[in-house]
């Protein structure tokens, strides 16, 4: 199909399936019986929609938030302070840990350092993963 | 938004001087970044637990870098708005597809989607069907993709959906009400 049929299809398919919504679904074969006629394709794709309008999509929803939990939990954040230092970025990411730039959180001298630390799966306890960071450079540059 | 007009007015200011090359607007503009970036993944996290929030921090980290490392020709608000939940979008993503092949291992293979949340696959398998689902529908309806990504991955309300895409709230119900079928039937297609 070109692609402007293709809109047309697909404005035809919006504005059946929001007509269909208001009525009651007894009296939807009925409409789609008027609307659709011979076109049994367009009819089973209201169809469908129209089941699938019945179920709720929040476990799509609720699956994103829980994402983003995670991602929240399995990092180390940037802004949180590791030693002396405070994560500022990250510079890098590799199949075991990621790369950091951090720079010194007690103003003592300015340095800025990239610090590798192991993902969460490598070394489960934060003070694991303390352990595993490694100072790797002290210009910043890797 | 929530936010005065006033306030939508100075960023949209700010974002247009910093895109013709005034790093001082970047300055400026940052910090409001960083808080509106701050206020979307916190209104996420807190959808299903309101007053509960986990500090998100780590994820507001990762799409702040990407938003200032990326070469974006901010046009306002809005457009910001419909980047940064594109950004959300994309870290969360990542994250749910390397967690999915960890979890998986290297044979992957389908399973239904209730047996799958029995055991603890689901949501980030969920959350890549979904990302998958909501490219196509973008190739067929791009605004539909939209307001879902706004509404799921953006953490905005209805209203601040239907003014990023500057369509009434109503329109954003109606439409919404088609994405999520046709979204559905997508998901139910890719787990069964």
């Amino acid at each position: 199909m070109s692609p402007v049929s293709n809109t047309l299809r697909w404005q035809r398919v919006e504005e059946l399936f929001y007509a269909a919504l208001e009525l009651d679904p007894a009296a939807r074969s009925a409409f789609l019986d008027a609307t659709c006629g011979q076109d049994l394709v367009l009819r089973e794709e209201l169809e469908s929609l129209l089941r699938s309008s019945q179920h709720s999509l929040n476990f799509a929803r609720k699956a994103v938030v829980e994402v983003a939990q995670q991602q929240s939990n399995a990092h180390v954040r940037a802004g949180e302070r590791i030693g002396a230092y405070r994560l500022m970025k990250v510079l890098g990411k590799g199949g075991m840990g990621t790369v950091y730039l951090a720079a010194r959180a007690d103003d003592l001298y300015e340095q800025r350092v990239a610090i590798k630390l192991m993902h969460p799966g490598y070394a489960p306890a934060e003070s694991m993963r303390l352990r595993l960071g490694e100072v790797l450079t002290g210009n910043g540059e890797l | 938004m929530a936010a005065s007009s006033a306030e939508a007015q100075l960023v949209t200011r700010l974002l247009q001087e910093w895109r013709n090359g005034n790093n001082h607007a970047l300055d400026e503009i940052m910090p409001i970044v960083y808080d509106e970036l701050r206020r979307m993944a916190a209104r996420l996290l807190a959808a299903e637990k309101p007053g509960h929030t986990l500090p998100a921090t780590a994820l507001v980290h990762e799409a702040y870098f990407r938003l200032v490392d990326a070469d974006i020709a901010w046009q306002n608000r809005a457009h910001f708005y419909a980047i940064a939940a594109r950004v959300l979008r994309r870290v969360l993503v990542e994250h749910a597809r390397t967690r999915s092949r960890q979890k998986r291992g290297g044979g992957a293979e389908k399973i239904p989607m209730d047996e799958a949340i029995a055991i603890g696959l689901e949501a980030s398998a969920i959350v890549v069907d979904l990302d998958e689902a909501l490219s196509r529908l973008a190739l067929r309806d791009s605004r539909k993709s939209d307001i879902v990504q706004l509404l799921f991955f953006g953490g905005l309300t209805y209203e601040e959906t239907a003014e990023a895409l500057g369509i009434s709230p109503a329109t954003v119900h109606r439409e919404l009400k088609l994405a999520k079928a046709w979204l559905h039937r997508e998901l139910a297609q890719s787990s069964a």
